[in-house]
C-alpha cells in the first residue's frame, strides 16, 4: 500500500437541523466554501470532487448527478465529481475514496461534500427512505423501522452487559449536554434524566430524546497530500471500510472486524486513542461501540459509563460534538461531520466544547443500512496529529 | 426439510407473500403441511439462509436448493414500536426470532403489544390469509411456555 501521507487541511460544516428555506445545494455551497476557506485554498485548487447523499432521490427526486447539480455552480470547471452513496455511512465512505484517490497519486488535492435534507414535511417518506437502508427483500414492508433494530439490539446488549435504564439515559444527557455547546448541533440544550425517561416511548426501551433526529445539514472536508499551512493539517493514519459479513463465516461482526483493520492501519490501539467520534443512531448504541471498538472488555460497558472517562472532560471524550444524537442526523452529512469534529478538537479550535487535553489519536466510526445481523456498511478512520 | 422440488411449484404458489420482504408458503401449499419461510439451502455444506442467493457463502457450493424452513421459532428479544408508519399503526411488536434451523431474522409478533412477548416464547409462523396485515407473522405456540 502507497505510504503518500495524505492530511484533512480543511474542514467546514452547514449547522444540522430544520432549514426548509434552504436547498440541499445551498446546504452543500456553504460547507465546502467554509472547508475551502479553512484549508486556504479556491475551488480552482480543487482536482476531484466526492459527493455523498443517500436520500436525495427518494426525498428530492435528484437521483442522478447529485454532486455535480451541488458543484457546478461553484465554478469547480472541469473537475470529476464522484457520487457516493452507502446510507449512513455515505459521507465516510466517501472520505476513504477521496483518501485513495489522494494516497494513489492520482490527485493532489480533493474535496468531499456530504449533505442531506430530509425535512420533506412528510415523515412516513421519511421513515420509507430510511427504510430503504436495509435490504427490501428480507425487510421490507413489515414496519421495521431503523429504531425497531436498534431497540432490540440495545435490549440484547443491555442483558449481556447488565445495563440499567439509567445507563441508557445516560447517554442521551451525555450527547445533549456536548451539543449545548456546539454551534453546529441541531439541539443545543441540555437535557435531564426526567426528561429523557419521560419522552414518549419510539420503540422499547428507546425514547425519543434518545433518537438522532430526522436533519438537514452538510459537512466537507479538503484531503491533500499538499497541504497548504502543514500546522493545521491532520493526517489519515488509517481508513478503512468494511460490509456486512455472514456471522457463521466472518470471525467476527463487522464494526469489531472493521475497527481492528483500522488499529492495524494505524499501528496504534484503542488504548491511544484520546477522542472518539462513534455512530450513536440511538444515543444507547454508544454503549454498544465501546465494546466493539475495543474501548473496554466484554462485561467492563457498564464500569466505563459509569466511569465518567467518555464525558467531555474525561480522558477518553466520546463525541463531544453531541454525537447524531444531538448534533443531529442528515445521513449523507454525518460521517464528514465526525471527521470535522475530530479535527477542530485535534487543532484545539473546538470552542466552548474543546476537550481538556487536545488530542492527538482519534477514531471516527461510521455506519450504514442494516444487512443480516450487522450493519450493512462500516467506515472508521483514525487522524493523528 | 429438504425440498428441492419447491421450485418447481408455480410462482403463484410461492408467491402467496411475504414476511417483510421474506417469501412465505401458507400451510396448505407447503410440503411440509406448515407454513413456512422460503429459504435456501447449500446441497454440499447444509448452510441455510433467508437471502435469496446463487452461491454458498461458506463453501462457495452453486448447488443451492429452495426449501422451506422458519416453521418453528423462538423468540430472541422483542420490542413494542410506539411510532406509526405510513403502512402499520403503532403500537405493535417486532421480535428478533431464531428460527428452529438456527437461523434469527426480524418480524412482526402476532401478540397483544400492551402485554408484551417474553425472551423465550416458542413461536410459529401463522399465515392469515383474510387480508389483513401483515399477512403472516410468528405467533406464541399456545400451551407453550418459555424453552
Amino acid at each position: 500500500m502507497s505510504t503518500t501521507p495524505v492530511y484533512i487541511c480543511g474542514v467546514g460544516m452547514h449547522r444540522f437541523g430544520r432549514f426548509p428555506e434552504m436547498s440541499l445545494k445551498q446546504l452543500a455551497a456553504h460547507a465546502a466554501l467554509e472547508a475551502l476557506a479553512d484549508a486556504g485554498i479556491g475551488i480552482g485548487d480543487v482536482q476531484a470532487v466526492f459527493a455523498a447523499n443517500a436520500y436525495a432521490g427518494l426525498l428530492t427526486g435528484q437521483e442522478s448527478i447529485r454532486g455535480e447539480t451541488w458543484m457546478r455552480p461553484l465554478g469547480v470547471g472541469g473537475a470529476p465529481v464522484f457520487n457516493v452513496e452507502n446510507a449512513c455511512a455515505s459521507g465516510s465512505t466517501a472520505v476513504h475514496l477521496a483518501t485513495l484517490a489522494v494516497r494513489s497519486g492520482a490527485y493532489d488535492t480533493v474535496l468531499v461534500v456530504g449533505a442531506e435534507k430530509m425535512y420533506v414535511q412528510d415523515t412516513h417518506r421519511t421513515l420509507k427512505a430510511l427504510e430503504s437502508s436495509t435490504d427490501l427483500e428480507t425487510l421490507g414492508g413489515m414496519g421495521i423501522q431503523f429504531m425497531a433494530i436498534d431497540a432490540l439490539r440495545v435490549r440484547e446488549f443491555a442483558d449481556e452487559e447488565g445495563l440499567t435504564e439509567r445507563d441508557l439515559a445516560w447517554t442521551a444527557v451525555k450527547a445533549h449536554e456536548n451539543g449545548a455547546h456546539n454551534p453546529m448541533a441541531q439541539y443545543q440544550r441540555p437535557v435531564s434524566y426526567e426528561e429523557v425517561l419521560g419522552s414518549r416511548m419510539i420503540a422499547e426501551p428507546i425514547r425519543l430524546l434518545m433518537c438522532s433526529a430526522i436533519s438537514d445539514g452538510a459537512a466537507a472536508v479538503v484531503i491533500s497530500s499538499r497541504p497548504r499551512n502543514p500546522a493545521r493539517a491532520v493526517r489519515i493514519v488509517a481508513s478503512q471500510a468494511m460490509s456486512s459479513p455472514f456471522r457463521d463465516v466472518a470471525a467476527t461482526g463487522l464494526v469489531r472486524a472493521t475497527a481492528r483493520r483500522a488499529y492495524e492501519e494505524a499501528g496504534v490501539g484503542p488504548e491511544d486513542l484520546e477522542i472518539v467520534e462513534l455512530h450513536d443512531a440511538v444515543s444507547p448504541a454508544e454503549l454498544i461501540y465501546y465494546r466493539e471498538l475495543g474501548l473496554c472488555p466484554p462485561g467492563e460497558v457498564a464500569a466505563l459509563a459509569r466511569s465518567g472517562k467518555t464525558e467531555r472532560h474525561g480522558a477518553l471524550p466520546v463525541n463531544p460534538s453531541g454525537g447524531l444524537n444531538s448534533r443531529g442526523h442528515p445521513v449523507g452529512a454525518t460521517g464528514v461531520a465526525q471527521l470535522c469534529e475530530l479535527v477542530w478538537q485535534m487543532r484545539g479550535e473546538a470552542g466552548a466544547r474543546q476537550v481538556r487535553h487536545v488530542p492527538r489519536v482519534g477514531l471516527a466510526h461510521n455506519n450504514g443500512g442494516w444487512m443480516g445481523e450487522d450493519p450493512a456498511v462500516c467506515i472508521c478512520h483514525i487522524l493523528q496529529r | 426439510m429438504h425440498l428441492p422440488y419447491l421450485a418447481a411449484l408455480t410462482r403463484e404458489a410461492l408467491d402467496t407473500g411475504r414476511v417483510g420482504g421474506v417469501r412465505y408458503v401458507a400451510a396448505e401449499q407447503s410440503p411440509t403441511g406448515k407454513a413456512g419461510l422460503v429459504g435456501y439451502r447449500c446441497r454440499d455444506c447444509g448452510r441455510q439462509t433467508l437471502e435469496q442467493t446463487r452461491l454458498c457463502p461458506r463453501c462457495r457450493s452453486g448447488a443451492i436448493d429452495e426449501v422451506v424452513l422458519g416453521e418453528r421459532g423462538v423468540l430472541v428479544q422483542a420490542t413494542t414500536v410506539h411510532q406509526s408508519t405510513a403502512e402499520f399503526e403503532a403500537p405493535y411488536i417486532i421480535g428478533l426470532v431464531r428460527t428452529a434451523e438456527g437461523l434469527r431474522l426480524f418480524a412482526p409478533i402476532g401478540a397483544d403489544p400492551r402485554e408484551g412477548v417474553a425472551p423465550g416464547t416458542p413461536l410459529e409462523l401463522v399465515v392469515r390469509g383474510d387480508g389483513s396485515r401483515p399477512p403472516a407473522l410468528y405467533v406464541p405456540v399456545q400451551g407453550e411456555t418459555r424453552a
